[in-house]
């Protein structure tokens, strides 16, 4: 499985949705439903899964789909 | 002479009969590591002679940082002698922590390494500061105002602080700014007396050893007293989460048989733990996200949805629900191991008195605050003949459990001199899954509702944004028959994203017409 097809399925975890159904475009909270707490805890699954380190107080400013991809991009590039 | 109401008792009783008990560990790169007991008070007593020998004695201590062991050991240090301590919270902007420094009369700073940039600023604008510490990383080389925490307490030989030195019962030993969401933060100030009597009466008993993982932040009354002051006091051994990102990975890791935690964390738990498809029987599943020993978690804080404590129990794990506020060091009532009442907050503490004014909860004993740091005024309006007034609406049942049933600060006079409790139709309304959050406030014609309905309900059911409207307008339809016309709502506005909230993630009502998208967090 590629990553992005990896990271789409842990977003599905928390949203109820299925990872095809998710786009680029759609916002965390506002499209996917995620609350603060719910958004720092799929953070965390993320570096375990993904295993990355992620640098908390960048990671926090992601607000879409297509900015944490590009994140995660630069991380497993970088790693 | 001290009469043994210092906090510093909690833990030299606790030294003194399980010594090399783990105190403290913490996670570095997945690695544990750790404090016993006796080098936590080793530790606490160097700093304590170290400022003394700085000369802060009777001064003021801030404290930036998250929880880390080196900032428990210099709390333990601060208020093992006749100074104070003044945790603030990490996430405010500098110029305002800069405010608090002032206005607390801090002359030392102890602040986290990743925070340490923040000190050019401090310089800048808070001219009493004359000692910094960084907790614990390296220092700049030719300042010599700034030093490490392990440069602190080097040198010193650990022995205990001397007699004449050691705070009494009265002394004021902590200030805690309260986050409140309108007007200026207030500066709690507690005393020795404060702290330990709160610790030592809410009845809690767990083995020493009894691990804990503390995941609040520790600047709250809540986290400083209840996970770490209990804590020692239990001989227990506190984990720190290094982050709420970890949060739910650590307490899988450390597998802690006791947590303390605020309603949100509870439901997001909660909400993960029912997602979980198993075949497994619930206790099972639990085990495997969150360890095989966890049997207690105490809300606080905010209002817990009694659902949650009904959810958790089907899982094996008893959540146990408080009340308490700064002002009361922070607890009033708690629910305990035996007598677990669901919906209630739980029996007033043995040394508090509490009484009802107008359906008011009112509070006296020796748990309650000396008054506000240098606001004389702010402190007589919070006190009525002695009585504290927590501002909170509750009644007691026969068996003397505590009932929440609204904030005094947010009721709704209406034009026909009726009195709305907003929490108390809030509390009601949210029992529908469509409601995610909801304020309710006195508008001319009666009370308006302003909803941001839950987008996993939304989603789950398929539903147009005519349809949330319709549904939450049926919603409001049908409590409106139950209740008396005064108290029907009148206006409905659905949001389309959550409430501002505050640091403690209340809704800031004052802004419950701002609907914009969050910033962070």
């Amino acid at each position: 499985m590629d990553h992005k097809q990896e990271f789409l399925e842990i977003v599905a975890k928390y949203c109820d949705k299925d990872a095809s159904e998710i786009t680029e475009d759609m916002r965390f909270r506002e499209d996917l439903g995620f609350n603060s707490l719910s958004f720092m805890t799929f953070l965390g699954d993320l570096e375990d899964t993904l295993d990355v380190e992620l640098e908390e107080d960048e990671a926090l400013r992601i607000t879409t789909i297509g900015e944490a991809l590009e994140y995660m991009k630069t991380l497993l590039e970088e790693g | 002479m001290d009469d043994g109401h210092i906090i510093i008792r909690l833990l030299e009783d606790t030294v003194a009969k399980y010594p090399d008990y783990p105190a403290v560990r913490w996670i570095v790169r997945k690695k544990i590591q750790e404090k016993l007991y006796r080098e936590l008070n080793e530790d606490r007593n160097k700093v304590a002679a170290a400022l003394l020998r700085n000369g802060f004695e009777g001064k003021q201590v801030a404290m930036i940082g998250t929880s880390s062991y080196e900032w428990v050991a210099s709390y333990l240090g601060i208020v093992s002698t006749k100074m104070t301590a003044v945790p603030l919270d990490p996430m405010l902007p500098p110029l305002e922590l800069c405010d608090l420094i002032n206005r607390s009369d801090s002359e030392a700073l102890f602040i986290a390494p990743r925070l340490a940039s923040m000190i050019d600023t401090v310089k800048e604008n808070c001219p009493a500061v004359r000692l910094y510490v960084v907790l614990d990383g390296k220092p700049s080389p030719e300042d010599p105002s700034i030093v490490s925490f392990t440069e602190l307490i080097a040198g010193e030989d650990g022995a205990l602080v001397p007699e004449d030195k050691r705070p009494l019962s009265d002394d004021v030993c902590t200030i805690i700014f309260t986050s409140g969401t309108t007007g200026k933060s207030k500066g709690v100030m507690l005393t020795q007396r404060n702290l330990y009597d709160d610790v030592t009466n809410v009845i809690v008993t767990f083995e020493p050893g009894t691990t804990m993982l503390s995941v609040l932040p520790v600047h709250h009354a809540y986290c400083l007293v209840m996970d770490w002051l209990k804590g020692f006091s239990l001989g227990a051994t506190l984990y720190i989460n290094d982050s709420l990102l970890h949060m739910v990975r650590n307490i899988g890791m450390v597998k802690p048989q006791v947590l303390l935690m605020v309603p949100l964390m509870i439901e997001t738990i909660g909400k993960r733990l029912a997602a979980i498809e198993s075949d497994l029987p619930k206790p099972e599943i639990a085990k495997q996200l969150m360890g095989e020993n966890l049997e207690y978690i105490f809300s606080g804080g905010a209002h817990l949805d009694p659902a949650y404590i009904s959810l958790f129990e089907e899982y094996g794990i008893k959540v146990c629900e408080g009340y308490g506020m700064s002002e009361c060091s922070p607890t009033i009532s708690s629910n305990g191991q035996t007598g677990n009442r669901p919906g209630s907050v739980g029996k007033v503490l043995a040394n508090m008195q509490v009484r009802f004014v107008d359906g008011e909860i009112q509070v006296k004993g020796s748990n309650v605050m000396k008054g506000y740091y240098k606001m004389p005024k702010e402190t007589e309006e919070a006190f009525v003949d002695g009585w504290l007034r927590t501002g909170d609406l509750g009644c007691m049942d026969e068996d003397g459990y505590l009932y929440i049933t609204g904030r005094l600060k947010n009721l709704i006079i209406l034009s026909n001199g009726e009195n709305v409790s907003p929490e108390e139709i809030e509390n009601a309304m949210l029992t529908n899954d469509l409601v995610g959050e909801i304020i309710i406030s006195g508008e001319e014609n009666g009370l308006a509702a302003r909803i941001y309905p839950d987008p996993d309900v939304i989603e789950a059911k398929g539903l147009s944004p005519e349809e949330v409207q319709a549904q939450l307008q049926a919603i409001l339809d049908d409590y409106n028959k139950t209740q008396p016309l005064y108290r029907a709502i009148t206006a409905l506005t659905v949001r389309k994203y959550p409430f501002v909230k505050n640091a403690t993630k209340k809704i800031v009502r004052a802004k419950m017409d701002v609907d914009e998208a969050p910033e962070e967090g």
